[in-house]
Order: C-alpha cells, then sequence, then structure tokens
C-alpha cells in the first residue's frame, strides 16, 4: 500500500466512522423528536440548541439528519444484503452446473439488468405501492443481477481449477465442493462489490426518496428532505445543504474504502 | 484391477464433433505401472479424465468400457462412483500450483478425503494426515501441515498432492503429468518418489508423460498415443530398445539426454 493510498484509506475511515456514528446516535437517541414542528423555531439558524438550525416548520435538521441517515442506511444494508444473497445463490448455481438452467437464468439476469435500476424499482414500487419494506424489496431485486454476474464469473473460473478436479476425485458431493470449497473463495471479489453496491443502494435510495418514494412522511429521509427544501434554496439554502452534505459524505466515505480495500 | 476396452470419446461443439480418444485398450494389474506417452493434443489426459471419471457427463459423448473392480465406471450410478473415487482411484494434476486451494492449510486440504470418507476424530486425522506427509519425504511434515499452499515450493506442493491423494490408500493413482511444471532434479525425486510409493504400498500407478526418459524410468509398460490412437504399445524396455512406429522413434529422438544422467 503507497501512501496515496494510505491517505484514501485513511480518509475513508474517518469518513465513514463519522457516519457510522450518526448513525448510532440516530439509533439510541436524537436531541429532538424529528417531527416535532415548533412554530417559535421556523427558519432558526444554527445555534447550540438546534446544531443544524430548522426548517420550514420548525424541525430540527439535525434530528432529521440522524433519524435519515439510520434509515438510508438500513434500506441500504437490507438492499445489499438481498442482493448478496439471491445473487450469490444464482451466481453459483448457474456458473457451477451450466447448462440451460445457466442459459435461462442469465438472459432473465440480463433482462433485469438491462432496466436503469431505480426505473425497476419504480414499477415494482408502482405495483405494490410505497413504503419502506416496499422499497427495500425493490431495490433488492433490481440488486440481484449485478452481484449474480460477479459470482458466476468467479465461479466459473474456479470451477474449472485443478483444486475442485482434485476434491471431486476425493468423493466430495457437489454441495460440499460449492459451500466448502468454492463459496470461501468468493470473499475478496464480494468485498469489494459489496461496497460498491452499498454505495449504489445510497445513492437509490437517496434518489427514490427525494421521487417521494419509500419512507413515509411525515418520517424524515434524506432524499425527500432535499426535495422539500427546494422551494427554500435561495433564502435558507441551509435546509437542503445537510441533508444533501450527508449524502455525499456517505458515498464518498465508502467509495475511497472500496478504491483502497484489497490492495 | 482396470480394463479399458474400446473406449471412444467424442466432443461436441456447436455444429461439429471432434473424436479425441479413438478406440483406446489397456488393462492394469494390482501394483503395475503404466506410462502413456504422446504429444499435446494426443488424448492422453482425456483418457485419464474418463478413467478417473471426471469428464461431465454432457456435451461429450463416451462409449466403449471401463472397468475397474468390475463396475464399468461409464455407466455406473453418480453414488456409486462417487464412492470409488477418492477411495479407489486418486488423481495427481500437473500444475502443483492450481491444485491446491489457495485459502486453506495444507493439513486441512490432506484431510479433506479422510472427513469425507471415514469417521476419524480430529486428532486420527491429523495423525494420519502428518504421516501422509511424513510418507511423501517433506522434511518437517509438523510445519507443513500447518502452512498454506502458496508459502511451500513447487516440489513440495507436489509431494503435498501426492500426500492428499495417497492417504485413503487408493488402488489406483492417476499422475497427469506431475512432474511437467517441475524442474529436472524435482522431477527425478517426484519420480523416485512415486517408486517407493508404488513399492511400499502396492498402489497402481498410471502414469502420463510427455517425456519419455521419465516414463523409461518409471514403468514396465508404456501406451503411445498420437490423435487418440494408441499407435504402440508393450513393454518399456523393449518398445525403448527397438521401437516399431516412426513416431515412437521420432519421440526417443526428442529427448533431450536422461535427466537421471544428468543429475548423478
Amino acid at each position: 500500500m503507497n501512501k496515496a493510498t494510505k491517505m484514501k484509506f485513511i480518509t475513508g475511515l474517518v469518513i465513514t466512522g463519522i457516519v457510522l456514528i450518526m448513525t448510532i446516535w440516530g439509533i439510541i437517541k436524537t436531541p429532538y423528536d424529528p417531527c416535532e414542528m415548533n412554530a417559535s423555531a421556523k427558519y432558526a439558524g444554527m445555534s447550540i440548541k438546534h446544531l443544524f438550525g430548522c426548517d420550514q416548520f420548525g424541525r430540527d435538521i439535525f434530528s432529521r439528519v440522524l433519524v435519515g441517515v439510520r434509515e438510508t442506511m438500513f434500506i441500504s444494508a437490507c438492499v445489499v444484503l438481498i442482493g448478496v444473497f439471491f445473487g450469490t445463490i444464482f451466481g453459483t448455481v448457474t456458473g457451477y452446473y451450466g447448462g440451460w438452467l445457466d442459459e435461462i437464468l442469465m438472459r432473465l439476469n440480463d433482462a433485469v439488468l438491462a432496466f436503469p435500476s431505480i426505473l425497476l424499482a419504480l414499477v415494482v414500487i408502482g405495483l405494490f405501492g410505497g413504503g419502506k419494506y416496499q422499497l427495500i424489496a425493490a431495490l433488492g431485486i433490481a440488486f440481484v443481477p449485478s452481484f449474480a454476474r460477479i459470482v458466476r464469473g468467479e465461479v466459473l473460473k474456479i470451477r474449472n481449477l485443478d483444486y475442485i478436479n482434485a476434491v471431486k476425485l476425493y468423493g466430495a458431493s457437489d454441495a460440499r465442493i460449492i459451500v466448502v470449497h468454492i463459496l470461501p473463495n468468493l470473499k475478496t471479489v464480494l468485498l469489494s462489490s459489496i461496497v460498491i453496491g452499498f454505495n449504489n443502494a445510497v445513492l437509490a435510495e437517496a434518489g427514490m426518496s427525494y421521487l417521494g418514494m419509500g419512507v413515509a412522511p411525515p418520517d424524515p429521509a434524506l432524499g425527500r428532505m432535499l426535495s422539500e427544501a427546494q422551494a427554500f434554496i435561495f433564502t435558507t439554502p441551509r435546509i437542503a445543504l445537510f441533508p444533501g452534505l450527508v449524502i455525499v459524505l456517505m458515498i464518498l466515505g465508502f467509495s475511497l474504502l472500496g478504491d483502497t480495500v484489497g490492495k | 484391477m482396470l480394463k479399458v476396452e474400446d473406449l471412444c470419446i467424442k466432443i461436441h461443439d456447436k455444429n461439429s464433433t471432434a473424436t479425441v480418444v479413438k478406440d483406446v485398450d489397456l488393462e492394469m494389474k494390482k501394483g503395475d505401472i503404466l506410462g502413456i506417452v504422446g504429444e499435446s493434443g494426443s488424448g492422453k489426459t482425456m483418457t485419464a479424465l474418463a478413467i478417473a471419471g471426471l469428464l461431465s457427463r454432457h456435451d461429450m459423448e463416451k462409449s466403449g468400457h471401463i472397468i475397474f473392480e468390475r463396475i464399468n465406471l461409464l455407466e455406473c450410478e453418480r453414488r456409486v462412483l462417487r464412492k470409488i473415487q477418492g477411495s479407489e482411484i486418486s488423481m495427481i494434476f500437473q500444475e502443483p500450483l492450481n491444485s491446491l486451494n489457495p485459502i486453506r492449510k495444507v493439513g486441512w486440504l490432506v484431510e479433506e478425503s479422510l472427513r469425507i470418507h471415514t469417521t476419524l476424530d480430529k486428532a486420527e486425522r491429523r495423525e494420519r494426515a502428518i504421516k501422509a506427509l511424513r510418507d511423501v519425504e517433506l522434511d518437517d511434515p509438523e510445519a507443513v501441515y500447518n502452512s498454506y499452499p502458496h508459502e511451500l515450493s513447487g516440489g513440495m506442493r507436489q509431494r503435498v498432492m501426492i500426500a492428499a491423494a495417497m492417504i485413503s490408500m487408493p488402488k489406483l493413482l492417476i499422475a497427469d503429468e506431475p512432474t511437467t511444471a517441475l524442474d529436472v532434479t524435482i522431477q527425478a525425486q517426484i519420480v523416485e518418489l512415486l517408486k517407493k510409493i508404488n513399492r511400499e504400498s502396492g498402489v497402481a500407478i498410471l502414469f502420463i508423460s510427455h517425456d519419455l526418459s521419465l516414463v523409461n524410468a518409471l514403468c514396465e509398460n508404456v501406451l503411445v498415443m498420437k490423435n487418440g490412437l494408441v499407435v504402440e504399445s508393450g513393454n518399456c524396455q523393449n518398445i525403448f530398445d527397438n521401437p516399431k512406429e516412426e513416431y515412437t522413434k521420432k519421440l526417443i529422438a526428442a529427448i533431450p539426454g536422461n535427466p537421471f544422467d544428468r543429475i548423478k
């Protein structure tokens, strides 16, 4: 690891650390109820009482950002988990067995991959209605194909190596070969794609809530805070600044880590 | 013990069919060492993989008989085949770098066959593995047991492979160009090791190589293959001294000098 990579790694670690602290803070307790309106604090500026100030309804922006980060982290983590879980299953089965099953599943995969993930999620939400869990399901489905592809490629490569043949000759069953001998070898590939996937999930979640889907109002979500603040962007830009900044920090931190992990 | 009759292997591509092995016959008794020589693409590895049961069952067509201990390996059920694999037939491969799983320790890999076929506990497996590693003349079996494959040299890895293949005490060991990736002195050592193992445990060895001099040093009988056909077979010394086929003569002429002479 050279000096520049090291700097990147440390910066990524610090930023991700900040985001994680905010998440935990959001889980434990926020300074104010994020939905409580306070008429006397409308457009209040930054102060000790309200770190990031207040919005047009007098709600504490800091508290809202904390809860927003918590929700985004939760949704993104679930989305990536779904993607990795089903992606690994599809990827190993198609990569290991090949044949017509591979052909069918991979063409299906291509079809799903051909749509932008946000568009696909919009369709699913259009069918099943909005909400946090519908959003997780929608984005989760959209994230499966990319993981399936990565895993399939890796499994294809490993399957033809001699050590799998050797293990086959020891009399190992297919299940044992896949679980004990192939899956552990996917760790490194999966790790970096999980980081990248997580970034995409954060962006997708923010995009969806900006469009008004996902976490239902009045509960805060970073994307919706941005869209609500649009009207005040010239009078009180602060309302839009903080949720936007946090989204940038989340993605920046993870992509710095993703770039350097494994190097 | 092993009898192969009229073995044909055809590989189907999208629109063409290639016959890679044509009417191969061979026979091995307990404790035999049989060599198969031939150039790249002569079908020697395909023959070995077919005997080991490692060829996939679709996208290629196999005909003939491979009879091992009275069971036809080409037609038997998967379950039976899997039982024979590992406990009765073992194989070592050309590239010792690729034939050990890089993320597992050597000891774990050597024990894998025991884990699948026996109910030995951890300590017993360890004991057997250390003994197997000692049998292949590794200097410090305990240290090798606890190291990862990348920490070992090519020759050591090949020895580990032999240990892993021999731990289940098979009746047939298929060695698919086990010395090709190694340098000349190590080649000679591995050949000596195989000889010793054959003498001590009575395992039959099917030794595949393109190096006639190694085959001559190890095997009693030899099969010369070209383009999927057996062009000449018989006692090694006879063929060496008195080759009948033009191809065999060329192969012998291609030997760059005996590696055993070179190290002596």
